[in-house]
């Protein structure tokens, strides 16, 4: 009984905490956005420029840091999770829960093939998205007709038996064992060793899918992922065809996955079906809700902040799973929108293409009142 | 030239009977109204025409070609835009965006086109945005083009939701309510708009409250009631006709129109 009064209190305490570095964080990105709104175009190349500085000699600065570079290459690595997630939900409006299935197909390939096959790295990782993805298809197809919640439901059940299929099929899979010994990649001859080749390996890997995901945004198709989203009758009497849109977001989505599945293989050298439960595809959603769903830029801080959590809170870990619940419901009532929203994304770029055209609308409106 | 040619169309829901054998046409370069109570089966027959639903009897020609089975988004593609009785623009787009879906189905780059930044998509994407942004400079909204469309005043709105059936190059489009919930100096710019629209070479099919707009501006009019077509013919015919005066015109319209 006392158990459960610490148990309650803890998670009173855990919630309070949590509504507070909600609205820090919140009130922190909100004044952060504003300020960009003012940052001219070479300043946010510059910008830019200097997070990917940043990026590139963050393992000389860690060199004795095995645990923080370790830790940055899972950072990564998730950054390109939620993003694969991000184009299916964000930008297409499709409610995946299964999302670690994709990452787990991944995963598997690289390890049946090098450790069975010994394919060689590259070839299992090409190979991985090339597997996940036919299942994005596979999943795509069935729920073209389900929307929402019962999306929600087959995506958790397809999820679930690709686990079960990974413990149960031992002769393949080597069941709840696992596979052991993967083995690192080679680059031009080289074996990578340790983490910082690893780290650069990600670092590219998340910035194709920063590309992919912006030119997926502005072009034609990413429009119609986006007005599938928002209303999907208009969007289908706008001439756009819901279903080929629906299968490219899962399809997509699930290659991306595929991939940093490949690289979480080979990062760990072993793989097991308890990596891909179905609270990595909780953890993974969070991301892209706590960011905000179908902003890049969110994801990413999204991903970043969600990925550090855990390793901070190493105390508290039995608790990690109870605070991302509080943490989606909480952000569903304080936040909706999440930490940088697509919104306030299309007001600033707005705004930086032709500063004066807010002004104008409002001067507009206000001479209009007169 | 008939443009779109509907042949004893029906809708049943269950046991009732929506639309009930109604022939129809429109003529190129026409503007044609539809009028009709409140659930007269108006919104339906235009769902019949766009494809939403499948009629339980009849044919829909549109183009000299039938529409048979035809998904929504095909029949856009074929020519025929709308826009809807309560406006539904996209909630995360901006004008010239929604606008730019519009284009959609005219343009055909592929998902490796727009990932490599080939030149199909670089030309498509200019082309697009150049279509939008005339036809934004023709409706006057270029102001309004980076805003979120539906933070716009409901007036504004309506006009982007034309715009963006005018960005799919159609034949034919379709109008459910233009006018619903504007106020009276709006009624006035959205009549001037729908003349233009129809002088710039598109059809327009119209269903409308306002008489005083339906009968300044239409062609032709078709009177819905109960699902069944109890007229059809000039605006000044139908304002005579006794049996749209009992059903849904009322004592006194002459005076008011």
């Amino acid at each position: 009984m006392t158990n459960l009064m610490t148990v309650l209190r803890n998670l009173i305490f855990y919630s309070v905490i949590l509504f507070v570095a909600i609205q820090v964080l919140a009130r922190f990105f909100d004044f952060a956005s504003k300020k960009l709104i003012k940052v001219g175009g070479g300043k946010k190349k510059l910008l830019i420029a200097g997070v990917g500085v940043f990026a590139l000699v963050l393992p000389l600065l860690l060199a004795g840091e095995p645990y923080i570079l370790r830790t940055s290459v899972m950072v990564l690595l998730y950054i390109v999770l939620a993003l694969s997630l991000n184009i299916v939900l964000g930008q297409a409006g499709q409610l995946s829960l299964g999302h670690s299935a994709f990452y787990a197909l991944g995963a598997y390939t690289m390890a049946i093939l090098t450790v069975s096959f010994g394919v060689n790295f590259w070839i299992a990782l090409v190979a991985g998205g090339v597997v996940a993805g036919i299942f994005g298809f596979v999943l795509g197809i069935p729920t073209l007709r389900l929307k929402g919640d019962y999306l929600a439901i087959v995506t958790v059940g397809f999820g679930e038996i690709l686990r079960l299929i990974l413990i149960n099929w031992g002769t393949f899979t080597r069941g709840p064992a696992g596979i052991p010994g993967i083995p690192s990649p080679s680059f031009f001859g080289m074996a990578v060793k340790g983490n910082t080749g690893y780290y650069y390996i990600i670092l590219v890997m998340v910035i194709v899918t920063i590309i992919i995901s912006k030119r997926l945004e502005d072009s034609r198709l990413g429009r119609g992922l986006a007005a599938v989203k928002d209303d999907e009758i208009a969007a289908e009497s706008m001439g756009v065809n819901p279903a080929n849109m629906k299968i490219l977001a899962f399809v997509l989505g699930a290659v991306i996955a595929g991939f940093a599945g490949g690289f979480f293989a080979s990062f760990v050298h072993y793989v097991n079906p308890d990596n891909f439960t179905y609270m990595e595809s909780v953890t993974i959603l969070t991301m892209v809700v706590l960011g905000g769903l179908g902003s890049i830029p969110g994801v990413i801080v999204g991903a970043v902040i969600l990925a550090i959590l855990p390793e901070a809170l190493r105390d508290i870990s039995t608790y990690r799973y109870a605070i991302y619940g509080i943490l989606l419901a909480m952000m569903m009532i304080i936040r909706p929108q999440g930490m940088i929203s697509l919104d306030s994304l299309k007001r600033r770029s707005a705004a930086d293409e032709n500063p004066r055209s807010i002004w104008n609308f409002k001067s507009f409106r206000r001479s209009n009142g007169r | 030239m008939k443009i779109l040619e509907a042949s004893g169309i029906s809708k049943v829901f269950g046991g009732l009977t929506a639309v009930s054998k109604v022939d129809f046409h429109i003529d190129e370069h026409e503007i044609v109204s539809l009028i009709g109570p409140n659930g007269a089966g108006k919104t339906t027959f235009f769902n019949l025409l766009t494809g939403i639903y499948e009629p339980t009897e009849g044919r829909v020609d549109f183009l000299g070609a039938e529409l048979k089975k035809s998904k929504p988004f095909e029949i856009t593609k074929l020519g025929m835009a709308r826009t809807f009785q309560n406006i539904r623009l996209f909630s995360s787009m901006t004008v010239l965006e929604n606008v730019m879906v519009g284009q959609h189905c005219r343009t055909s780059s592929s998902i490796f086109d727009a990932l490599l930044h080939l030149k199909r998509h670089k030309l498509e994407e200019v082309r697009i945005r150049s279509v939008c942004e005339e036809i934004l400079e023709f409706l006057d909204l270029t102001q309004y083009k980076d805003e979120i469309a539906v933070s716009l005043p409901y007036g504004i709105q309506r006009h982007v939701e034309i715009a963006r059936a005018m960005a799919s190059s159609p034949r034919l489009i379709l109008l459910d309510e233009p006018a619903a919930g504007l106020n009276t100096n709006e009624k006035v710019e959205m009549t001037t708009l729908i003349r233009k629209i129809r002088d710039r070479g598109f059809t327009v099919l119209l269903i409308e409250h306002d008489m005083k707009l339906v009968m300044g501006i239409s062609d032709r009019v078709a009177v819905l009631d109960y699902g069944n077509k109890i007229a059809e013919g000039k605006p000044e015919e139908i304002m005579k006709n006794d049996r749209v005066i009992a059903a849904y015109l009322g004592k006194g319209a002459e005076q008011n129109a």
